[in-house]
């Protein structure tokens, strides 16, 4: 047995004596997370929207240098692709400013979260579908084209056909990654709707 | 919008007077910092949106102490489902042997880290009465806010208060 | 007899050949088979050659950029159909072949920008297609490389999706 017996009072004592760390308050963190998801959509249009300019600027220069018809006519698409990516952006990615008060706030960010929620879910749809089809012309008329210099035709189609199957791996990860944010989203949403349920009251 | 200005208001004077008690509680839940940071500010919110629907018929202590306890164990249940079933009953606890060295007993820091331990392996029913006896609520609103019998609580009460003298080596009447 | 010797020599030279027997050769009368020579281009030198054969159709070929290491580039007829014209499109100049019945040989021009360059073809073999250079094994390699990894992170959402609906379905 210890030299120093501890009073039972003095475990209740040193109990509520515990530092205490900073706490935010309920209210507040949800105005915070609003803010904050409104500040990651201006983030993410300001960098999309850079992405599809050099996407523009490039496919540009290619309808002028690539030779044959269906080349030219891809690299078209890609850019249309480009522009209207960056419209629904604008339509639909655009932040909108957070209101006042807690309840007004709660409401907005719930509804925040859900069209978050859905624009990852629909993103094949005005995201994917568009350079999807403007891709499949560019490797169209890569395939008919010239082989390159250092290949026979059929290793040159080999590398193009092993190209598109890329293009196409890469568009279903993006399409996956956006599914599987999506699902956050929704836990997110789950969880505000759930805390009125876990409170017991 | 005055219904949202009465909740606001009760919500300042809970978060006021027992914002520290929720602060123990969710460290008592939680070991990680960030998840207990995270645990407090979620029992803050429900605490918010419950109280628009708090209609006096018990304590807001009462009241508080539930919305909390619940948040935490559901917490708790999410992140560690698998391991429910290797929490102690205060009854086991009791009878276990102590296997720690009576001698590292030193220090306000260690102690309060036995204790931590100790709360965190006790099963929910249990870990929110010993809870609520550290935090000095009589058994009458321990049995309030549990909804245990008296009968039930006091056995509770009395077993933990030996666990403790033992644990901790303290002097002194049960 | 003096008249008949001089005209038995007249004759006997006017029987000689007076040039190559390219005339009398069946083969060189023959646009078909392999042809092979050298490019003569603004910045660099190109080894080609032009494979014919006669089918059904009439006269088909392919185009092989030895140099380049590229075979069998398809030709297309070009107009007017006589002489014997093919072309190689989807470039960015014009290469034309033509067929010189006279000389016997294809003859062809490069046309880009910088100007036209002629060139001439004889009859030679083509040497064999190299089935890899250093260039396609890397992009083939490249290419693998990042199908594979696509294809883990693929897995990895697809299996973080099960895992979230069995996760749910069991709450």
């Amino acid at each position: 047995m210890s030299d120093n017996p501890i009073p039972p009072v003095d475990i209740k004592v040193m109990w509520k004596n515990q530092p205490r760390a900073i706490t935010r308050l309920g209210p507040e963190t949800v105005r915070r997370n609003a803010k904050r998801l409104q500040r990651r959509r201006l983030r993410v249009l300001i960098q999309e929207t850079f992405g599809a300019l050099a996407l523009i600027v490039v496919f540009g220069l290619y309808i002028r240098i690539l030779p044959g018809p269906l080349l030219k006519m891809g690299a078209g698409l890609m850019i249309v692709a480009a522009v209207f990516y960056v419209w629904c952006l604008f339509v639909l990615v655009r932040p909108r400013r957070v209101p006042d008060g807690a309840a007004a706030c709660l409401d907005f960010h719930r509804r925040e979260l859900e069209r978050q929620r859905d624009l990852c879910r629909g993103v094949w749809r005005w995201a994917i579908l568009p350079f999807v089809l403007a891709g499949t012309v560019v490797y169209a008329g890569r395939w008919v084209a010239v082989p390159s210099i250092g290949r026979s035709a059929w290793i040159d189609h080999l590398i193009v056909g092993g190209g598109a199957v890329l293009m196409l791996e890469s568009f279903v990860l993006v399409w996956l990654w956006n599914l599987h944010r999506a699902d956050r989203w929704q836990d997110q949403l789950d969880e505000l709707d759930g805390l009125d349920k876990e409170a017991g009251t | 919008m005055a219904g949202g200005d009465d909740q606001e208001q009760r919500y300042v004077a809970v978060a006021a007077e027992f914002g520290p008690a929720m602060e123990r509680l969710a460290g008592a839940y939680e070991a990680d910092p960030d998840l207990r940071c995270d645990l407090v500010q979620e029992i803050h919110l429900a605490l918010w949106r419950s109280l628009d629907r708090f209609d006096g018929r018990c304590s807001v202590r009462t009241w508080t102490y539930r919305v909390a306890h619940n948040v935490a164990t559901s917490h708790v249940l999410k992140r560690k489902r698998r391991r429910i079933d290797r929490l102690a009953s205060l009854e086991d606890v009791a009878e276990a042997a102590d296997g720690d060295d009576p001698e590292a007993t030193v220090g306000e820091r260690q102690v309060m880290e036995r204790l931590m331990v100790l709360i965190r392996a006790l099963k929910p029913a249990d870990r929110q009465v010993m809870l609520l006896y550290l935090e000095d609520l009589d058994a009458a609103a321990i049995s309030e806010v549990t909804g245990l019998s008296s009968g039930a609580v006091a056995v509770k009460i009395h077993r933990l208060k030996s666990i403790l003298a033992r644990r901790f080596h303290q002097g002194g009447a049960p | 007899m003096k008249r008949v010797a001089a005209s038995l020599v007249i004759a006997a030279a006017l029987a000689l050949p007076s040039g190559p027997v390219s005339a009398a050769d069946p083969a060189a009368a023959d646009p078909t088979g392999d042809w092979i020579g050298t490019m003569h281009l603004s910045k660099l030198d190109i080894f080609a050659g032009l494979e014919i054969r006669r089918t059904d159709k009439g006269y088909e070929g392919v185009y092989d950029a030895i140099s380049q290491g590229a075979w069998g580039v398809p030709l297309t007829r070009a107009r007017p159909a006589a002489p014997l014209r093919f072309q190689v499109t989807n470039l960015s100049g014009t290469l034309s072949f033509t067929w010189d019945p006279a000389e016997q040989r294809w003859t062809g021009d490069w046309r880009e920008k910088s100007g036209v360059y002629p060139f001439s073809l004889s009859r030679g073999p083509i040497p064999p297609a190299s089935l890899l250079s250093g260039r396609t094994l890397f992009a083939l390699s490249f290419i693998g490389l990042l199908m594979a990894l696509e294809a883990a992170g693929i897995a990895r959402l697809l299996y973080l999706r099960r895992r979230r609906r069995t996760r749910l379905r069991s709450a």
